[in-house]
């Protein structure tokens, strides 16, 4: 199968020349360009932030009780405390007692600056917070004990110390631990070229699972594990069930107590002139997400501008796309460069489309013939069996070599991951296995089902866009939710890079992963940053181009003239800015040196989103329970809503009763009630989620779902989607004989 | 065409400078406050359907939402006096332009035969007016665009409009304006160096700033020409290029986030200190979209001629009333796109409350539409006239200098130097021929004389 696309022409309609001074497309994002600036100490930020020479801070608080001028704090999810028990001996030898004693300490401790007490590993952070509410609530209701003999160091020690609970050497009973989120998250996220996961990456339940590492304790909980991430349930009420008796499971024995959770706080310069608005940041990772370079807007300009953003530390970790940019600076780097293809909702645990759009999921018995098997982009030649089926629309453009992206970068990729993530592989690299395995073990086959041209009209300016749909054959069945988050047909790297980088670690220029670095005693495969392999990897690309080098996968899909071209284009690329990380991002990397990176916007027309693009994430809104009624089988909620009253540079935000949304006032997600019932035992009887109104009362409609018995409802609203820190209502609930 | 003095010409087209207000004596008025009396016949209660479409997201949102908070204020102040004669409350519908052209048109649509709306208003984008005007026509809707000011709307896309409105200056009036407030300011400026957006506004504002000079300053020379492609950001290229010919005076007509990356740029480079500037649009925004470090005395142009210090003062309290009512309302400044709205709200209002005391009760559209034709009112920025044969609003011209005040955060016009411009001295007049690439071009060139050097 030849795949030719003829891509994204910017073409004048003939004979219109009608269009306004306000054009109302610009491609990318607000900033023109973003300069991360790589900062050894906090200190150095705050008098960054100061003078105005700074706009946000990622990492943390710089100012460390010093005053902070005109600033905005965000605040997010920075990690967990936590009470081990290293011996189960004395007082604290039964779970009971240790997870007493944690309740203890937690209510002792209380809410302390950046801690927040909350003897339960699901938080307000999480979205699946009101799943879990009613066993947090008695979790903090635990019987008063006797508190253990703690050792702490540093500011869990002054947090010991400023609630008055004296601090023990060697002879304590409990150590108290800050477990940071990046670092429980490290070695079980996928971050690899544009896939992000897995897909319950930013959930309670899964951040219990990580905490919870002892191997006992696993072991408890592992066939729970397991069906809640294979799919093992059938309704909602299941999965809920599923994932409270996991936590359950994982916190039984007590060996170490979640006694709360700390939150990040980054500021943003809020000054008149020289200040950002319009940010919005992850309730879990905050301010180093794609989400914050794609809404950032400098006050002082209605688009472009230049972004300074300060980030602590300097970059340790190697640029590359595959298993690189792990650490604080290279994320923030990627997070604009790089373009994932889809992006995490800053206010819950979804995602959300970015350049792979999921258009349908369907249950599917098979993958038809002619659709490509993932290792060898070949037509598998008969049907494979696969149980859902994704369909995606993906949105194609230029990469900065100024190369149109086709098919075949899209889909190798697949073929990627299964030449190095492959176990006993001759190319194989830990790193690409383990982030690869759930990519590798889902996906049956992949079909490029046909390309579509759209359209967008700007006046007399006409930009099309060829747009492949992409349909993804996975083997089991999935809800849609996890479906379309395992490997969407997507790459931000050409498929030249990939290719220069597969060349460049089979020759033993360098390997992807640090760890395979390591071991192999190579260098840490960076396209950017390292003189040597630059060099390297230009004497590649030179003989590549000479050769009119296509991976075998891709054969079908790429001619020796297009790969010559691509080649040439990379090439020359890397001669005019000193590197070879050329992306489809919205960002280009420009100037490189030891305290900066400087990146230029990729303005192109061919990028298809646009500043504005996802200007309703910043300011996530919340809506209120006013009151809640029975109707029959039926609840009905009335709310109270927030909207956004923005005014110059300054916005409000005011709170007024619910009102059905009108068909045409599009907001990112209408108000939506995530409910669940419990029976007396705990056990989740149903659970849902529901966006009927009636009147200007959203329903709950439980008619037919419950035996009789004696229930509590647990309910919270989402506004825009927005599930962090909810107002959540507990309803008792009787259904009758 | 035979030549004549510079300045009688400028005098002869109107063309004033201080901080009066261009006054249009005799010609009929109905005040924005304007009451109505006793309503005739009966009118019925049901609510009066407004939808409004404009940008709520993107970079457009900067005018349009502005623009919907000036409708928004009208509608609730009519709504407290009783509503439309006195019964029918207005609702409110608002719909995202940002949908682009084909879903626009679709939700047009909608609105009209789901909704069923009385009124269609808003519409930012001259990208949008010339699709959906059409459209309008074949729904019979009456409609109000605010802007979407390409004088291709009616000149090519709706030529012999019933139903579609339009409030803004067209947009040849701002390169008109710009040319004659140089004129005016620096008559005696020989090499002239433009810089302007690749698309067809840039052509357009270049076109007649060019056409408008030929006449007003026939010794005047371009001496460099910028197009800065789409997207562009870095402009250094184009000012150097600029800079380097030696320019008396720079004229551009790049707006927005675009306009004050240049101008920033620009102020690196020294351009302001090596020479004179004139924009169409440096104020052509909102407000709050200009930081103080925006140069002073370049002239500002302000599309559509509005900006909120102007009528300042007393001199017009419509537009101190306004003014005030929207700042205590939304805590900012109006644009001229609230402007906009706020006076098409009302001028609804006028021409169905003349329509009633004409025909009793409810008017029908026609009727509406009868007296919407030629009707002259009032606004905040001054009077407005709506022309009958092509539907179109036109409001005297007006251009200013950028000045910083102790009062705002941000720049405003110079309120000493105001230049006012009567509309109908930079506009093709009726009955003038459709013209390459407008009207008024193919008028100024073939009717204008030229001034002597």
């Amino acid at each position: 199968m030849k795949i030719c696309l003829a891509l994204l022409v910017l073409a004048l309609a003939a004979g219109a020349a009608y269009a306004g001074h306000e054009l109302t497309f610009y491609p990318s994002f607000y900033p023109q360009e973003v300069t991360v600036r790589f900062l050894a100490q906090p200190s150095a930020a705050a008098a960054l932030l100061r003078k105005n020479a700074l706009h946000a801070y990622v990492g943390g608080d710089p100012f460390q009780g010093s005053p902070a001028g005109e600033v905005r704090w965000l605040a997010s999810l920075r990690g967990f405390v936590v009470l081990r028990f290293p011996r189960a001996v004395g007082a604290f030898a039964e779970p009971d007692s240790r997870c007493a004693a944690g309740a203890q300490l937690a209510r002792t401790l209380g809410d302390r600056g950046d801690f927040v007490a909350h003897p339960y590993p699901v938080t307000p952070q999480h979205e699946d917070y009101v799943l879990h509410y009613d066993l947090a609530q008695k979790a903090r209701e635990r019987t008063a004990a006797r508190l253990p003999r703690v050792r702490a160091d540093g500011a869990l020690g002054k947090l010991l110390a400023a609630a008055g609970v004296p601090t023990a050497a060697a002879d304590a009973d409990a150590v108290l631990e800050e477990v940071s989120l990046p670092s429980l998250l490290a070695g079980v996220g996928t971050r690899l070229d544009g896939w992000t996961g897995p897909p319950w990456l930013k959930e309670g339940w899964f951040h219990a699972w990580l905490l919870q590492s002892a191997s006992a304790t696993r072991a408890a909980a592992q066939e729970t594990f397991r069906r809640r991430t294979e799919g093992g349930w059938q309704t909602a009420a299941e999965r809920v069930g599923l994932e409270r008796r996991l936590v359950r499971q994982l916190s039984a024995s007590c060996e170490r107590v979640v006694l709360g959770y700390t939150l990040r706080r980054e500021p943003v310069n809020d000054a008149y002139n020289e200040g950002v608005e319009n940010v919005a940041a992850d309730s879990q990772s905050g301010l180093v997400s794609p989400i914050f370079v794609r809404t950032v807007k400098l006050k002082d300009f209605p688009w472009n501008g230049w972004l300074q953003v300060g980030v602590a530390g300097a970059p340790r970790a190697a640029w590359n796309p595959i298993a690189g940019f792990g650490d604080l600076p290279g994320q923030m780097v990627w997070a604009a460069v790089g373009d994932p293809a889809l992006l995490l909702d800053p206010d819950n645990a979804r995602f959300i489309a970015n350049r792979a759009r999921p258009i349908s999921v369907a249950a599917a018995t098979e993958a038809p013939a002619d659709a490509l098997a993932p290792a060898t982009l070949r037509p598998a030649g008969a049907p494979v069996p696969a149980r859902t089926k994704v369909v995606y629309r993906v949105l194609l453009s230029k990469a900065h070599d100024g190369q149109p992206l086709t098919v075949a970068d899209i889909v190798y990729p697949y073929a990627f991951v299964a030449r190095w993530g492959s176990e006993g592989g001759r190319d194989h690299d830990p790193e690409i296995e383990r982030a690869s395995a759930l990519v590798r073990r889902t996906v049956a086959a992949v079909r490029v089902a046909g390309v579509t041209k759209e359209v967008k009209e700007l006046g007399d300016l006409q930009l099309m866009y060829d747009v492949p749909e992409v349909e993804v054959y996975l083997q089991p069945a999935l809800e849609a939710r996890i479906a379309t988050a395992i490997a969407p047909p997507w790459s931000p790297v050409p498929w030249p890079v990939m290719a220069l980088m597969e060349q460049a670690v089979a020759r033993g220029v360098a390997a992807f992963s640090e760890r395979q670095a390591q071991r192999r005693g190579v260098p840490w495969l960076d396209l950017a940053r390292d003189a040597r392999q630059r060099s390297a990897l230009s004497a590649i690309a030179a003989e590549l181009e000479r050769t009119a080098f296509v991976p075998e996968p891709l054969r079908a899909l790429v001619t020796p003239e297009q790969a010559r071209q691509r080649w040439a284009a990379l090439r020359a690329f890397a001669r005019a800015h000193g590197h070879f990380l050329v992306t489809a991002g919205p960002y280009m990397l420009g100037k490189v040196s030891a305290d900066r990176a400087v990146l230029p916007v990729f303005r192109d027309f061919t990028y298809a989103l646009g500043v504005g693009a996802f200007d309703q994430y910043p300011l996530p809104l919340r809506a209120f329970v006013t009151g809640v009624e029975r109707q029959g089988d039926r609840l009905e909620i009335q709310a109270d809503v927030e909207s956004i009253e923005k005014a110059a540079r300054s916005y409000k935000i005011v709170r007024d009763a619910f009102r059905p949304q009108p068909p045409l006032e599009k907001t990112r997600e209408p108000l939506t009630v995530h409910w669940m019932v419990v029976d007396a035992g705990d056990e989740v009887a149903a659970a849902g989620a529901s966006r009927e109104v009636r009147g200007n009362r959203l329903v709950i409609d439980l008619a037919g779902r419950l035996r009789p018995g004696a229930y509590r409802v647990v309910l919270a609203l989402a506004l825009n989607g927005n599930l962090v820190a909810p107002e959540v209502k507990v309803v008792p609930y009787r259904v009758g004989d | 065409m035979a030549e004549v003095n510079r300045r009688n010409f400028l005098a002869g087209l109107g063309v004033t400078v201080g901080a009066s207000l261009a006054a249009v004596p005799g010609l009929p008025s109905v005040g924005i406050a304007h009451a109505q009396g006793t309503p005739k016949g009966n009118i019925p209660d049901t609510p009066y359907k407004i939808a409004h479409m404009t940008f709520f997201t993107g970079p457009a949102a900067v005018l349009g939402e502005p623009m919907f908070k000036g409708q928004q204020l009208a509608v609730d102040e009519i709504n407290a006096s009783g509503g439309l004669l006195g019964k029918r409350k207005i609702e409110l519908l608002k719909a995202d332009e940002n949908a682009g052209t084909d879903a626009n048109v679709k939700e047009l649509r909608r609105l009209k035969l789901s909704e069923k709306i009385d009124f269609f208003c808003g519409i930012t984008s001259s990208g949008n007016t010339p699709a959906l005007g059409p459209v309008a026509e074949e729904l019979k809707v009456l409609t109000m665009f605010v802007d979407g000011c390409t004088d291709f709307l009616f000149d090519k896309a709706v030529p012999n409009p019933h139903y579609v409105f339009r409030l803004t200056n067209i947009q040849s009036a701002d390169g008109a304006t710009t040319a004659l407030a140089i004129a005016q300011t620096w008559p005696k400026a020989k090499r002239i160096a433009h810089i302007h957006p690749d698309y067809s506004y840039g052509r357009n504002a270049f076109d007649h700033v060019k056409i408008v000079m030929k006449k007003t300053m026939p010794q005047a020379e371009i001496v460099s020409e910028g197009w800065p492609k789409l997207g562009t950001t870095d402009f250094s290229s184009h000012i150097t290029k600029a800079i380097s010919s030696k320019p008396d005076l720079v004229v551009s007509s790049v707006w927005g986030g675009d306009y004050v990356a240049m101008y920033k740029q620009a102020l690196r480079y020294g351009m302001f200190d090596k020479a004179k500037f004139a924009t169409t649009l440096a104020l052509g925004v909102a407000p709050h979209a200009l930081g103080k470090d925006h140069p002073e005395g370049v002239i500002a142009g302000v599309h559509s001629n509005y900006h909120f210090t102007f009528p300042g003062g007393d001199k017009w309290p419509v537009n101190k009333t306004f003014v005030e009512k929207y700042h205590q309302r939304f805590n900012e400044y109006p644009n001229f796109q609230a402007e906009g709205a706020y006076t098409s709200t009302y001028m609804l209002k006028a021409a169905i409350e003349k329509a009633n005391r004409l025909v009793g009760g409810w008017p029908e559209d026609d009727a509406i539409i009868a007296m919407l034709e030629g009707m002259m009112m009032a606004g905040p920025g001054g009077y407005v006239y709506i022309r009958p044969d092509n539907h179109q609003g036109y409001k005297d011209a007006m251009i200013g200098f950028s000045k910083n005040v102790p009062e705002y955060p941000f720049p405003i016009l110079d309120p000493a130097r105001i230049i006012t411009i009567p509309i109908r001295s930079i506009t093709a007049p009726p009955g003038w021929p459709k013209g390459e690439p407008t009207s008024t071009y193919t008028w100024i060139d073939k009717t204008w004389p030229t001034a002597k050097a």
